[in-house]
C-alpha cells in the first residue's frame, strides 16, 4: 500500500525543497519505489495480494496485485524513474520545476493505483485520477493559450469515454459485482460495451483519438511517461483483465476499431511534420495493434506488446527530447524547433541520440532482431488465424483486421524511417549548427537503458519467436489464450518482416536521399488529409461549434416567443380587465341606480297619494270601501 | 207613500253631503257636509221606523241628533285648533303633519 504513495509523498516533499534538486529528490523516492516493486514481485509470485476493506454499508474496497499487476507497477516506476532522470536536465532552467515535481508524482501514484485497484470503485477513482493529473502535466505551460486549451481538449474528450465506462461499471454494480476478481461470468453486451468504449477513450482508439496528438503540447518526458509507457495503456489494461468475460461478438467489435486506427494513426503519421507528432501517432497506432491483440484472442501478445512497446516508445521520446534540447540550445525560440523540416544531418551532431533513436524505431518498426518483432509477430499471427476461423464459419468481413493489421505493419517502418531519414540523415537543413554539442550525461543514460531494453534478448531466447517471451504464461497465468498454429505463425512472421524491409528501403528511397522542403510546399489532398489526423478533430470542432451555434439560435429563438408570449398574456389581461371594468360599470351601477330611482320615483309617486289634501284621501277611502263592500257582497 | 221614496231622498242627501265633503274647500262647509250626511242617515231611520210597527228606529233618531250636536261641537272646537296652527281654513292647504 506504501509503494503507492510514495511518489506523490515524493512529489510533496520535493516541493519545498530547492529548486536545482528537487527532481533529483522525486527521482530518489520513486528509485525507492521501484526497489519495493520488484519486492512486490516476488511477494506475489505464488499468490496475488489481496487487501479488502469496508466502507460503507454495503460496498467493500478491495485492491488485488496479482503477477500482471506487479510487473505493470515494476514497469511504471522503472519508466517514471528514468522519465524523471531524464526531466532533470530537460528541465533545467524552468521556473515550475517544483510544480512539474508534484504533478508528476501524482501522476505516477495515480497510476499504481489504477494498476492494484480492483473494486471498480476504486478503479474508476484512479481511472479520473490519472485523467486529471495528465491533464495538469499537458497543461503545464499553462501561460501559453495554445497549450492550455490543448490540454483542456484532451481533458475533454477524456472525461466523455469515462462517462462510458462509468455507466458500465454501474450496471456491472446493478448486477452484483464489486470489482474485477469477482465476475465469473460472461459480461452483457451492452455493459461490456460501456466498459469497452471507457477503455478507447484512455487508449486513445477511434472515435476518440483525437486528444493524444493535442497531448503534445506538454513537455517531452510528460509524453514520454504518460503517452508511450503508462496512462494509454491503462485501457489495455483494463481489457486484459476483462478479457475472460468479453462476449464474442464485442471482441470482434474491438478488433475491428483497433484495426482501423492503427491504420488511420499510421497513415496520419506519415504527413506529420512536428517529431512529437509523428510519435503521438504512432502511440495510437501501436495501441490498435493491442486492441486487436485482445479481440482476436491473442492476449498474451498484447500484453507482450504492452511491455515492450513502453519500452522504445519512451526511448523515441526521449531521443526527440533530445534532438529538442539540441534544436533549442542552436536556435532558440527562433524557428519552431521541433519541426523536422528545419532539421537534418543531425547524427553528425547528436550520435548518442541517433544510435538510441534508431534501435527504438527498428523495435517499432518491427525488424527480427528486435524486442518490437516478436510481440507484434504474436499479434499478427493471431489475427491472421482468428479471421481464417472466421472465414471458415464464411465470414470473410473478418479479413479485415489482418489485412489492415498488416498495412500498417507496412506503413509504420515508412513512417519511422522518414522521421530518421529527415532527422539524422543527409545534409542538413539547419541555417547555423554547433559542433562538438555534449549532451548532458542526465539525458544520455535514460535513454541507452531504454534503447537496450529494445532488442530482442530481454524479451525472448530466440530473436525469431513470437510465442517465446520469457513472461508469457507467467503473467496471464489462469487465463485461456488461444494458440496460433505454427504454420500461420511462420508465415506472419515471415511477411512482417519483409514488409518491414520493404517499407524502410521505401523510406530511404523517397527521404533518404536529400530531399528539400520548402515551408509552403504544394499540399496536395492526401497530404493535408493525412496531416490533419483525417480530420478528425477539426470535425468534432465543427461538430461543438455548429451544436453551439444551434443552441445559441435556439435560445433567441426562445427568447422572441416567450417575450411575445409574455407580451400577449399581458395584453390580454389588460382588455379582459377593462371589460370587466365597463361591464362593471355599466350594468351594475345601472342596476343599482335603476332599482334607486325606481323605488324613488315610486316613494315619490306613493308618497304624492299620501300627502295630498284630506278631501282626496278621504276619496280614496270611499272607493277603496265601495269596493269591498261589493266584493264581499257579489263574490 | 212608499218606503223607496224616502231611500232615495236618502241617499240624495248623503250623496250631496259626500260630494260637498270631497270638493268644498272651506272647513266649515265641510263640517256642514258631515252633518248632512248624518241626517241622511237618521232621516233613513225614521223612514224605516214609519213601516214598522215598533217605534225603535224614531227613539234612535233622537239620539243620533243629540250625538251630532256633540260632535259638531268638538269639529268646530277641533277646527278653532287648527285655524290656529295652520292660520287657514282651507282644507286643501292643510297638507302637512307637522308644521
Amino acid at each position: 500500500m506504501a509503494l503507492t504513495f510514495l511518489p506523490i509523498i515524493g512529489g510533496i516533499i520535493a516541493y519545498g525543497v530547492k529548486k536545482e534538486w528537487c527532481l533529483q529528490v522525486n527521482a530518489i523516492f520513486v528509485f525507492v519505489s521501484l526497489l519495493g516493486a520488484f519486492g512486490l514481485i516476488g511477494l506475489v509470485h505464488d499468490e496475488s495480494f489481496i487487501a479488502s476493506r469496508q466502507w460503507v454499508d454495503h460496498y467493500t474496497l478491495q485492491i488485488n496485485v496479482d503477477r500482471l499487476a506487479a510487473l505493470l507497477i515494476t514497469l511504471v516506476y522503472f519508466i517514471a524513474f528514468l522519465v524523471l532522470v531524464f526531466s532533470v536536465h530537460y528541465m533545467r532552467g524552468e521556473d515550475g520545476v517544483r510544480r512539474y515535481g508534484l504533478k508528476l508524482g501524482f501522476f505516477i501514484s495515480s497510476m499504481v493505483g489504477l494498476l492494484i485497484a480492483d473494486s471498480f470503485i476504486l478503479l474508476f477513482l484512479f481511472w479520473e485520477l490519472v485523467g486529471f493529473s495528465s491533464f495538469l502535466l499537458i497543461g503545464y505551460w499553462y501561460y501559453d493559450k495554445d497549450k492550455a486549451q490543448s490540454a483542456k481538449q484532451s481533458f475533454m474528450i477524456n472525461r466523455v469515454a469515462d462517462a462510458f465506462l462509468l455507466v458500465g461499471i454501474i450496471l456491472l454494480m446493478i448486477k452484483g459485482d464489486q470489482s474485477m476478481s469477482e465476475i465469473k461470468e460472461p459480461l452483457d453486451f451492452s455493459t461490456g460495451l460501456f466498459l469497452v468504449f471507457g477503455a478507447f477513450g484512455k487508449s486513445a482508439q477511434l472515435p476518440f483519438s483525437g486528444w493524444l496528438p493535442k497531448a503534445m503540447a506538454g513537455p517531452t518526458p510528460v509524453s514520454a511517461l504518460i503517452h508511450a509507457a503508462t496512462m494509454v495503456t491503462a485501457g489495455v489494461y483494463l481489457l486484459i483483465r476483462l478479457s475472460p468475460f468479453i462476449p464474442e461478438p464485442l471482441k470482434f467489435i474491438i478488433a475491428i476499431i483497433g484495426a482501423g486506427t492503427a491504420f488511420y494513426a499510421a497513415f496520419s503519421a506519415l504527413a506529420q511534420y512536428d517529431i512529437k507528432s509523428v510519435l503521438a501517432y504512432s502511440t495510437i497506432s501501436q495501441l490498435g495493434y493491442m486492441m486487436i491483440g485482445i479481440g482476436v484472442g491473442a492476449t498474451s501478445s498484447a500484453a507482450f506488446h504492452l511491455w515492450t512497446h513502453a519500452f522504445f516508445k519512451a526511448g523515441l521520446f526521449m531521443s526527440a527530447g533530445s534532438v529538442i534540447i539540441y534544436m533549442h540550445h542552436v536556435f532558440g525560440h527562433q524557428y519552431d524547433s521541433q519541426d523536422m523540416r528545419n532539421m537534418g544531418g543531425l547524427k553528425r551532431f547528436l550520435p548518442a541520440t541517433f544510435i538510441v533513436h534508431t534501435i527504438c524505431s527498428l523495435s517499432l518498426a518491427g525488424l527480427p532482431f528486435f524486442s518490437g518483432f516478436m510481440s507484434k509477430g504474436g499479434i499478427l499471427a493471431g489475427s491472421v488465424h482468428w479471421a481464417q476461423s472466421y472465414g471458415d464459419m464464411g465470414f470473410i468481413w473478418a479479413y479485415f483486421v489482418p489485412v489492415l493489421a498488416f498495412l500498417t505493419a507496412l506503413l509504420t517502418p515508412i513512417y519511422i524511417g522518414r522521421q530518421l531519414f529527415l532527422v539524422y540523415w543527409n545534409k542538413t537543413n539547419l541555417p547555423i549548427w554547433i559542433t562538438g554539442f555534449n549532451q548532458s550525461l542526465w539525458v544520455k543514460l535514460p535513454i541507452f537503458l531504454l534503447a537496450i531494453f529494445s532488442v530482442w534478448i530481454f524479451f525472448g531466447l530466440n530473436p525469431l519467436d513470437s510465442n517465446g517471451w520469457y513472461l508469457k504464461d507467467y503473467v496471464l497465468a489462469g487465463v485461456e489464450v488461444i494458440t496460433v498454429p505454427f504454420k500461420v505463425t511462420v508465415i506472419s512472421e515471415i511477411a512482417a518482416a519483409l514488409l518491414v524491409i520493404v517499407g524502410l528501403l521505401i523510406a530511404y528511397f523517397i527521404y533518404g536521399r536529400g530531399v528539400v522542403f520548402s515551408i509552403d510546399q504544394k499540399r496536395n489532398f492526401f497530404i493535408q488529409f493525412a496531416h490533419q489526423g483525417w480530420f478528425l478533430s477539426t470535425s468534432y470542432q465543427a461538430i461543438s461549434t455548429s451544436y453551439l451555434a444551434i443552441c445559441q439560435s435556439l435560445a433567441k429563438i426562445d427568447e422572441r416567443i416567450i417575450d411575445h408570449s409574455i407580451d400577449l398574456f399581458a395584453i390580454t389581461m389588460v382588455m379582459l380587465s377593462r371589460s370587466m371594468g365597463w361591464m362593471d360599470r355599466f350594468i351594475v351601477d345601472g342596476i343599482v341606480g335603476f332599482s334607486a330611482k325606481f323605488a324613488s320615483t315610486m316613494g315619490t309617486v306613493l308618497s304624492r297619494l299620501q300627502s295630498r289634501g284630506i278631501q282626496s284621501q278621504i276619496l280614496y277611502l270611499l272607493i277603496l270601501l265601495t269596493g269591498i263592500i261589493s266584493w264581499i257582497l257579489f263574490l | 207613500m212608499k218606503l223607496e221614496a224616502f231611500l232615495y231622498l236618502s241617499v240624495f242627501l248623503f250623496a250631496s253631503g259626500l260630494t260637498i265633503i270631497l270638493v268644498k274647500k272651506n272647513a266649515v262647509l265641510v263640517l256642514i257636509g258631515i252633518e248632512l250626511i248624518l241626517n241622511s242617515a237618521n232621516l233613513n231611520l225614521v223612514a224605516f221606523s214609519k213601516f214598522d210597527p215598533s217605534i225603535s228606529g224614531q227613539m234612535f233618531a233622537i239620539f243620533s241628533i243629540v250625538l251630532a250636536a256633540g260632535e259638531i261641537a268638538i269639529g268646530l272646537a277641533i277646527l278653532i285648533n287648527v285655524y290656529k296652527s295652520y292660520l287657514t281654513t282651507n282644507v286643501g292647504e292643510i297638507d302637512h303633519l307637522k308644521h
